[in-house]
């Protein structure tokens, strides 16, 4: 399957008023912009899309952002692709659980400045 | 500008998260307070994110589709109740808080405020300009110390906002009832040979407003051109039928009628969490 010529960015997120905020965001024309509101979804997109960065939340319906992240990094073709988290989830086990699996950074809602998440994602995509 | 927008949208999403996981461990009173804090958060949520359903539009999203095997423009699949409702809720508020603050702060934009209290009494009274009924005779006749008093006795309520005024007098004389409303009511009856007097009031004949009224009496002898002083006041409710504040109040329903239907929205939002 051809790639897009724009980078891609994947945001899965199944709150619609947020995943509407994460859009608002991150959409400058420079990349081109996905989504999925859940996990089985997400996996599906990243194998066929293969994005150059990911945003996930972990409280997702079907499959949560921890067994995607496993299968993520299980698959050979997609292990390398840079997730980042956004979860309402701020206890240390589950921190310490999603960058065990390969999770590239770790936002928590509540102490987020989406500025931060901005450039984090950007730098991402421009290396 | 814009991030800080956004960076509240997220804070908030999150403590409605949050709210929603304590929610789920309470029971009781503390329960209800949440559930209503969690209401004007959802609130609160649907209010400063209107901008992002307004401005941005649905297809704007591309996704890839397994069965297209291509990019497609998506729509969220979002919650088309959740932002009726609490889009209803939050106009419905606006517009109780706006008129709220004008009442208390600008209150001649609404005039004095209808309280129908103790300041709307209207006193009956005899020497009142404007008579429902003119009676010259009576309105002059002289007051004489020594006639006696009638009594008023009781006062009976009907069915259908009916009253029946009755009570004791010098026979053979004629009583004479004031009842106190925007104009004040005037009421004659013969006294019996014992003493007895009784006078009708027919709501269907003449209405009285809604509220609290008083009803005095006293005798009058029009051969003389005399008349007694007045009896003690006497006070009566009068209130109208559900059939009559059907039809007076009927916007009034229809509004509530809108109201309850948020508030059933709500409770269907509520049994989603």
């Amino acid at each position: 399957m051809p790639k897009a010529e724009k980078k891609v960015m994947l945001i899965v997120e199944d709150d619609e008023v947020l995943l509407r905020a994460l859009y608002l965001l991150f959409h400058k024309g420079e990349f081109t912009i996905a989504s999925a509101t859940d996990g089985d979804t997400a996996l599906k997109m990243t194998q066929r899309l293969k994005p150059d960065v990911v945003l996930l939340d972990l409280l997702l319906p079907k499959m949560n952002g921890f067994d995607y992240l496993k299968i993520l990094k299980s698959e050979p073709a997609i292990k390398n692709i840079p997730v980042i988290v956004l979860s309402n989830l701020g206890d240390k086990e589950s921190v310490d659980k999603a960058k065990g699996l390969g999770a590239l950074d770790y936002f928590i809602k509540s102490d987020t400045d989406l500025t931060t998440l901005n450039d984090k994602v950007n730098k991402i995509l421009k290396n | 500008m814009k991030n800080k927008w956004l960076n509240l949208v997220l804070l908030l999403t999150n403590k409605i998260y949050n709210k929603k996981q304590f929610i789920i461990n309470q029971a009781g009173l503390g329960a209800v307070y949440n559930i209503f804090v969690l209401i004007l958060l959802e609130i609160f949520l649907g209010i400063i994110s209107l901008p992002l359903y307004l401005s941005l539009k649905s297809a704007a999203v591309v996704a890839f589709f397994e069965e297209k095997g291509a990019y497609a423009k998506i729509n969220f699949d979002y919650n088309l109740r959740r932002v009726l409702t609490l889009t209803g809720v939050a106009i419905v508020a606006s517009i109780w808080v706006v008129k709220l603050s004008l009442i208390l702060f600008l209150p001649s934009v609404y005039g004095p405020l209808p309280l129908y209290s103790i300041t709307n009494f209207r006193p009956a009274d005899i020497l009142f300009k404007d008579l429902v009924i003119a009676e010259t005779g009576i309105q002059t006749a002289r007051i004489m110390k020594t006639m006696p008093r009638p009594e008023l006795l009781e006062v009976k309520k009907k069915s259908g906002g009916d009253f029946v005024f009755s009570g004791k007098g010098q026979p053979n004389s004629t009583v004479v009832l004031l009842l106190s409303d925007k104009q004040t009511a005037i009421y004659t009856a013969p006294v019996d040979a014992k003493g007895n007097w009784q006078v009708q009031y027919l709501h269907s004949k003449f209405k009285l407003s809604d509220g609290n009224h008083s009803v005095i009496v006293f005798g009058y002898e029009e051969k003389l051109g005399v008349r007694s002083e007045t009896g003690m006041e006497q006070f009566f409710k009068v209130k109208s039928s559900w059939l009559d504040n059907l039809v007076k109040n009927v916007d009034v329903l229809a509004n509530w009628s809108v109201v309850i239907i948020i508030i059933f929205g709500i409770f269907l939002t509520v049994l989603t969490i």
